[in-house]
């Protein structure tokens, strides 16, 4: 049997590819005015690595499931992979670059390099904005920074340290 | 905290997100790469047709198997220069364009014709084909001690029962990623690798150059697991061959989806074990038969049943492993190879003896300890196992085990199970050089790269501890092929492996530091003796005189600007071994089954383990609780299907395939033995193993415990919980 | 595709009858997004429906709520009223998916994506919602059990979009519930999930009862029988007991690597049982907690 497949099930789509309709976005990124323009399907999470190089921003799955790719929009956690660029238009964003550096440490960075709460690093970023923004929230109890942090996947299994960082800081 | 317990030595750059993984290495005029795949299990590739794809926007070129052929036959290029398919979704070409959705949109657009033949998608489905590799890693397939049939046919009590592990995915949340360019004929290569030499010589024999015209860099690495080597060097090499046919740099990067077929898998086993006992409890004999899924294009297994032959003290053992070739994904090694499935089945039947003869699991095991190695017949190099049940039994309280089956906490009913794990202790080659300033900076290089276990801060901290300096004054390179020969990352065995180079090419410089010291007139140190001095606190002193200064004055006033020197070790010499070195652990762990719905949930776990001396007991913690993590992901939910019908995966995202969330979080206690061991450098036993192996069984005895079932197969499903007994 | 971000409901009403190709709205993004990524979906227009002021908005008059369609799960934890009258309802929103997920999610969106599993949906019909249709030729309301017809299946005509859902005042002693049962502790799809209301009167007996079913068949489902079964009692053991039955009963589930029919079966009756029992403590002013 010879079969001519297309690669997918959805075929080619040249002619989608020659409409895609492009918008212009400004938005606020670590508290400087951003302007870009972008295809109507970019995902934040490519605007902030590929057109920002902002590469502290990871992408784990690129599906919603591992939270590698956590910012704050308006300081609310969202995963950047699943959330449209276009959507985004005026929005105050926060990237782990905006949090801290190396010399000026933000409290939850520091006590995540204390308590050892990072093996390979690569879930870390999206560790630590999930866990800012799950302090301000001000979780009561070790059960609830488990339970408000699990959008977050780590496969070295930095868990317990990771918790023991952000309760830390908490004061639990 | 022990003063051993330093922090991270890249932590400030990872956790600001300043840390820079391959993948995102800067380049001008970066194309982008997708792969184009095919859906078909088996067959041949008639043709590759791009025509279409031409006309996309943005696109650069396509390489398929005619742009492969130049290559050298090697299993690294057979996938991509040969028209064979072997499983469904293996790629057959690479599209690059000016950017990633537009590479993506192009590969779509590519027309792949395709004759299928009939396929097998499951190891069912060809038993009759299975066969016996000639090694399984570096042991034999088969052995015989004694006469296993016999002993079994003659003992008082036998368990034997079939055992099953599903087939796991890596998954490192990093997924494999490239950015390579060509410098005329020399080709730069940045790959998130667990072995840049490794890597550099597969594509010097590929592309038929000298080495040296290669540099691979892998600095950081967002996780490995046994999935970042040999499977990632075809599609690496369609990223090179398109680098070179534009003249441009290219980057890969493999989708999540890809990641359940590419790069490997822990291999699916099937696995028949039988024990036989004394009435007094003692083992007199042991028959475990593997049987295994590897793929058709490549041979792989795991020794799953090679630690039964030195766990446990018994005169008869025999132990075989049989493979099966299906269109499934092709297995290498993940987390704790062979001996995670491997001691799933033999520490869940030890356990179902324990209740059979009515002795207290780790009483029997303690019984039938082991001590020396029985099947080289040759004595332990250590071996604290039985402190690790005695320690680990006494921090989790286990002289309180409640009777089986009586324990209840609201809706969930209880039960506590144990297990051993044990790891294989072994370095290979390496080279480390040291290089001091004369302000007394240090620099320490080695090639070998740091997955995320820790392998920065090790060589920081051997290399501060010789030199006697803080870790701060000391900067570690690694990961990149110009730095000295270093090993691959695997098998637990860098940082003892690093450790012995690192002692060799600090004493080098502390000898120099020290005859320089001793011949130079303006030094308080003029005259004393060599072997007097030692080196504490930046400074090199007298241990007699109390006299010293700091040795970068030394170098002052030699007005030399620095000193450099490297130290080499080799590898393991199995053959002339004079005693084996294995790590050991002992899990212990509490779970509940919440009645009614047979919802496991783990609730503490105590992990004791003996693996050597520990250079740093915070970052050897977190190195044993994610093994531990990965043991119960393992063991609860890790499980990829393929659809027999079409022989692709059943969902390949995160949301399918289940890992360990945050919530799934027991409550972990590690205890660190540590052990002198007369016959290994430093005393360095690997221990990232350890703590990846153990657990299932421990957990699956502990649901016998709990409601009385036992559960022969990994994951534990709900329904087996449920189910009838 | 074109990406639209209408302001007004008529506006993206008139963009979806206008569009000759596959329009989709996009509310949080997070099903829909995952299905344009995997090649499921390939819509020419996307209608971003978060920038119409109705649909993000929660009011409250007559004691009920009008809930607007791209109201997130986050959104609902936050609004004190809705939280003290429908528990049930703010606990199901916020089991969908992980944290940064309940930030995006939506209602309307958990409801359109059209997935048997979809967690709001057993405990919006246990509540007795209603959804506001808005349509070419104007607004009509629904049953939210009579929207979701089929796996990825809905009532809806083309130019139609759902605008809010109507959720009545919370009855004097009733209490609202919901329970999933998943194989991990957090993230992840439901296995069974089972929403339930009921009111009381003053003696303690039953008055009125919904029950809900979540991925046990094509789509939830409401169980009339567990309903029959617990009026009229006073919720004893063996009212519970037949309800729990016509729970198991109610399910066509199918086989699949999350779980098995019988496991799927069994497991209804149970979450059913634990399910009326939150709600009758919260009917009785206990605060109960899912877990």
């Amino acid at each position: 049997m010879m079969v001519e497949t297309p690669t997918t099930a959805k075929g080619s789509h040249a002619d989608a590819v020659a409409t895609a309709s492009v918008v212009a976005l400004a938005f606020s990124i670590n508290g400087r005015h951003c302007a870009v323009e972008t295809v109507a399907t970019a995902m934040l999470l490519d605007v902030i690595r590929d057109q920002l190089g902002l590469t502290g921003t990871k992408k784990g799955c690129d599906l919603g499931a591992c939270g590698a790719c956590t910012v704050l929009a308006d300081g609310r956690r969202v995963k950047s992979c699943l959330a449209l660029a276009a959507s985004y238009d005026g929005a105050d964003i926060t990237t782990i670059e905006g949090i801290g550096t190396p010399d000026r440490l933000h409290p939850l960075q520091a006590a995540f390099i204390r308590h050892d709460a990072l093996q390979c690093g690569y879930c870390t970023p999206g560790q630590i904005l999930s866990g800012i923004a799950l302090l301000a929230e001000k979780p009561k109890d070790i059960a609830a920074i488990r339970e408000g942090m699990s959008g977050n996947l780590c496969r070295c299994g930095a868990y317990p340290n990771i918790v023991a960082a952000i309760a830390e800081v908490a004061g639990l | 905290m022990s003063d051993r317990s330093v922090p991270r030595y890249e932590a400030a750059l990872k956790v600001t997100g300043r840390a820079a993984y391959e993948g995102e290495v800067p380049a001008v005029g970066l194309l982008h790469a997708a792969l184009v795949e095919v859906p078909i299990a088996r067959g041949d590739v008639v043709a590759v047709d791009a025509s279409e794809a031409e006309r996309t926007s943005g696109f650069a070129t396509m390489v398929s198997y005619a742009d492969a052929e130049p290559l050298k036959p090697s299993p690294a290029t057979a996938l991509i220069r040969d028209r064979a398919v072997h499983f469904a979704g293996q790629p057959v070409a690479l599209v690059v364009a000016d950017t990633l959705s537009a590479a993506r949109d192009a590969a779509r657009a590519v027309r792949v014709t395709t004759q299928a033949r009939p396929s097998v998608t499951h190891m069912a489905q060809a038993l009759n084909t299975a066969y016996v590799p000639a090694m399984v890693g570096r042991f034999p397939s088969v052995s015989n001690r004694g006469d296993a049939t016999a002993a079994l046919a003659d003992a008082d009590r036998v368990v034997r029962h079939r055992y099953e592990t599903a087939a796991n995915i890596h998954h490192p949340l990093e997924p494999h990623a490239v950015v390579c360019w060509w410098e005329g004929d020399k080709a730069v290569v940045h790959t998130s690798t667990q072995a840049v030499f490794g890597t550099r010589a597969m594509i010097a024999h590929a592309f038929n150059m000298p080495p040296a015209d290669i540099r691979v860099i892998s600095r950081l690495l967002g996780g490995g697991f046994g999935c970042k080597g040999q499977l990632w060097w075809p599609w690496m090499f369609l990223a090179m061959l398109a680098a070179k046919k534009t003249g441009r740099p290219v980057r890969l990067e493999l989708t999540r989806a890809q990641m359940f077929r590419l790069v490997g898998r822990r291999q699916e086993t099937v696995q028949d074990l039988a024990l036989g006992f004394s009435t007094n409890g003692c083992l007199t004999g042991i028959a475990h038969h593997v049987t295994a899924q590897s793929s058709t294009h490549a041979e792989y297994s795991d020794a799953t049943a090679v630690y039964t032959r030195y766990l446990y003290a018994c005169p008869n053992v025999t132990t075989s492993h049989l493979l099966v070739r299906t269109n499934e994904p092709q297995p290498v090694p993940m987390r704790a190879p062979g001996t995670a499935p491997g001691l799933f089945a033999l520490e869940s039947a030890m356990d179902e003896a324990a209740v059979r003869l009515g002795f207290d699991p780790v009483d029997l095991r303690v019984r039938n300890f082991a001590d020396h190695d029985q099947e080289a017949g040759r004595p332990w190099s250590s071996n604290s196992l039985r402190d690790c049940y005695c320690i680990g039994a006494e921090r989790f309280g286990w002289a309180r085990r409640p009777a089986q089956g009586t324990a209840v906490d609201g809706r969930w009913r209880i039960g506590w199970g144990m297990a051993s794990t044990m790891y294989p202790a072994i370095r290979q080659a390496a080279k480390v050089r040291v290089q001091l300033a004369a302000d007394g900076a240090v620099l320490v290089q080695c090639g070998t790269q740091d997955m995320g276990s820790g392998t920065y801060t090790a060589l920081g901290q051997i290399t501060a501890d010789a030199l006697g300096v803080p870790v701060d004054r000391v900067t570690v390179e690694l990961g990149d092929t110009v730095l000295p020969d270093g090993p691959f990352s695997g098998g637990s065995q860098v940082t003892a492996s690093i450790f012995p180079a690192a002692a060799a090419a600090t004493a080098k410089l502390r000898a120099t530091i020290a005859a320089m010291a001793i011949a130079d007139e303006a030094s308080p140190l003029a005259g004393q003796r060599l072997d007097d001095l030692e080196f504490r606190d930046g400074s090199i002193r007298s241990r007699s005189g109390n006299v010293g200064e700091p040795w970068a004055n030394v170098l002052a006033r030699k007005g030399t600007e620095g000193l450099e020197a490297e130290g080499e070790s080799g590898a393991t010499q199995h053959p002339d071994l004079t005693a084996t070195s294995m790590g050991y652990g002992a899990v212990f762990v509490e779970i509940g089954v919440n009645a009614g719905l047979g919802e496991i949930r783990v609730r503490r776990v105590c992990g004791a383990f003996a693996a050597g001396r520990i250079l740093n007991p915070l970052l050897a913690r977190s190195q044993y609780v994610g093994g531990l993590v990965g043991g119960i992901g393992m063991a609860l939910h890790e499980r990829t299907e393929t659809d027999r019908a079409t022989g692709r995966m059943l969902g390949e995202t995160l949301a399918d395939y289940l890992i360990p969330t945050h919530a799934d979080m027991p409550e972990f206690d590690i205890a660190l033995i540590e052990e002198d061991d007369p016959h290994l450098p430093g005393s360095v036993k690997g221990i990232g193993m350890l703590g990846t192996a153990g657990i299932q069984a421990a957990i699956a005895n502990a649901v016998f415990h709990a409601v009385g079932k036992r559960v022969r197969s990994l994951p534990i499903r709900i329904e087996d919980v449920l189910g009838r007994r | 595709m074109r990406y639209e971000a209408p302001e007004s409901v008529e506006k993206a009403c008139q963009l979806l009858a206008d569009d000759v190709g596959h329009a989709r709205i996009l509310a949080g993004g997070t099903d829909l997004l995952v299905q344009i990524k995997t090649d499921v979906l390939d819509p020419s227009l996307l209608i971003d429906i978060k920038k119409i002021q109705e649909l993000r908005e929660i009011n409250t008059g007559s004691g009920g709520f009008r809930i607007g369609a791209a109201v997130t799960g986050a959104e609902l934890k936050e609004h004190d009223g809705l939280r003290a009258a429908w528990p049930g309802i703010v606990e199901a929103a916020n089991l969908i998916g992980s944290t940064q997920v309940q930030g995006r999610a939506t209602l309307g969106g958990n409801l359109c994506n059209g997935s048997p599993a979809a967690d709001s949906v057993p405990a919006l019909i246990a509540a007795g919602a209603k959804v506001v249709i808005a349509g070419p030729n104007g607004r009509r309301e629904l049953p939210v059990e009579d929207i979701m017809v089929g796996v990825r299946k809905l009532a809806l005509t083309k130019g139609e979009l759902i605008v809010s859902f109507i959720v009545p005042p919370r009855p004097k002693q009733g209490g609202d519930a919901y329970l999933r049962f998943i194989p991990r502790t957090e993230m992840d799809i439901a296995v069974v999930g089972c929403g339930v209301s009921l009111q009381l009167d003053a003696d303690g007996t039953c008055t009125f009862a919904r029950l809900a079913l979540g991925a046990v068949a094509e789509r939830p489902l409401l169980v009339g029988d567990a309903a029959k079964a617990l009026i009229g009692s006073k919720l004893d053991a063996k009212a519970v007991d037949v309800a729990a039955a016509a729970a198991s009963a109610a399910c066509r589930p199918i086989d699949d690597k999350r779980g098995t029919k019988a496991f799927r079966i069994k497991v209804a009756a149970v979450l059913a049982r634990r399910t009326i029992q939150i709600a009758l403590d919260r009917a009785h002013g206990k605060t109960g907690t899912t877990h």
